[in-house]
């Protein structure tokens, strides 16, 4: 558009200005308080980009809806991204205590819960799943549905899902004090020195994905791009694409998925009371994602003469490593001698593949509750 | 209560038992591939 010299400034609208402050603001949480840096910055950044007024980043020409188009609108660049992120996933710890699966599906209690509060507060059911989904602590999950169910609020659903991944050490420990009794914090895990079998670790992607895609076939994409990361990171005979996957892909997708999701943040679609709701509602996801776990692990206990610390519940979420290593500071700060390290891995690593099967069974679920 | 909260309420009763009973048959499943492939242990040197 043939603006003039300083025509930008002139139509500059009140709403654009807050949204490029919202910008500075997730560059400054990314650089200063390190939050999730390699996501924020770019949004920050692209928050700004496709704000200044007649910007030639956004449009039908522009770079930003280019990029969202071939990478975001169409799933390819968080499908991507889950092939770096199967490459970097050792299943093993998972394999040595499998029991700690079930965990990893009660800790996404929260988004199911949040889709039923996003309802309430009358959000459609496509949006309320969208929704729902940030709280499976996995930011290609929640861009995947959101993008396929609420494109539109695309924006501020990642801004949340990034944003409370990388403030799950400050969400999860006064959740867990107050459910779990210091007598409960200080149970003991005994570490149980087991290995796993290279056979069984190239085995396990191959069989989840047909299993998976059996009976949630709206996963078959998900959870089979996850695996076939992993399985080029176990077969042994793929280094050099593992380690490409691990560090160029992740590199290059990230720089652009930022980037392109910023395109939805611009002043008109992001500043709305919607956005507030969906702030609001991602952290209500997040506190009942960590509840399910640690009630779980309780109840689980009820039945178990060999009790489980039941703070290692919280760590199914998919927020993976921060909630494990969470936990495991946790547990050290009630009893130095207390490693819950193992254990809870095993149940953060069983978190990431719950929020990619959450995500497939809502992708089969809500359109054929919308018929 | 609205129909999108009934709605809402099935997609999440279903979607908590699914995620349950694809993590339960999951677990079956890992340790019948352990048992099919164990880690051998080490010859003694």
């Amino acid at each position: 558009m043939d603006t003039g010299l300083f025509g930008a400034l002139i139509g500059i609208t009140w709403k654009q200005i807050v949204m490029m402050l919202v910008g500075a603001t997730l560059i400054y949480l990314a650089i200063k308080k390190n939050y999730e840096p390699t996501l924020l910055l770019p949004m920050g950044f692209g928050a700004i980009l496709a704000n200044i007024p007649f910007s030639s980043a956004i449009g039908e020409h522009g770079i930003m809806t280019f990029l969202y188009n071939v990478g975001i609108s169409n799933e390819a660049f968080p499908l991507m991204i889950f092939i770096a992120i199967g490459a970097m996933i050792d299943f093993s710890p998972l394999l040595k205590n499998p029991i700690l699966l079930l965990f990893g599906a009660a800790a996404q209690f929260g988004i199911f819960f949040t889709i039923m509060a996003a309802a309430m507060l009358g959000f459609d059911l496509k949006e309320a799943a969208s929704i729902g989904i940030i709280g499976a602590a996995d930011g290609p999950t929640s861009i995947y549905v959101a993008n396929k169910f609420a494109p539109g609020l695309l924006g501020p659903i990642s801004v949340a899902a990034y944003s409370y991944m990388a403030l799950v050490p400050i969400i999860q420990p006064p959740i867990i004090r107050l459910l779990t009794s210091r007598k409960e914090r200080l149970i003991r895990m005994e570490i149980k020195p087991k290995s796993v079998s290279k056979t069984a670790l190239i085995v396990f992607p191959v069989v989840v994905t047909i299993f998976a895609g059996f009976i949630a076939p709206a996963s078959a994409s998900l959870i089979g791009f996850l695996m076939f990361g992993n399985l080029i990171r176990e077969c042994g005979v793929l280094n050099k694409l593992s380690l490409a996957a691990q560090n160029e892909l992740a590199s290059l997708i990230t720089l652009v998925l930022g980037i392109s999701i910023a395109t939805t943040m611009t002043a008109e679609k992001f500043l709305t009371e919607r956005t507030l709701f969906i702030i609001g509602l991602g952290l209500v996801a997040f506190i009942f994602d960590t509840a399910g776990g640690v009630m779980f692990a309780k109840a689980l206990n009820v039945f178990r003469k060999k009790k489980i610390n039941p703070m290692i519940g919280a760590a199914g979420i998919s927020a993976f490593p921060m909630s494990a290593r969470v936990i495991h500071k946790m547990g050290l700060k009630e009893d130095s001698t207390n490693f819950l390290l193992m254990y809870a891995t095993s149940a953060n690593v069983g978190g990431q593949i719950a929020s990619v099967i959450a995500g497939g069974l809502i992708l089969s679920l809500v359109p054929y509750f919308c018929k | 209560m609205n129909s999108v909260f009934y709605s809402a309420f099935n997609v999440a009763a279903q979607g908590m038992t699914g995620i349950f009973i694809f993590m339960a048959s999951l677990y079956a499943l890992i340790l019948l591939i352990d048992k099919l492939f164990p880690q051998k242990a080490e010859p003694k040197k």
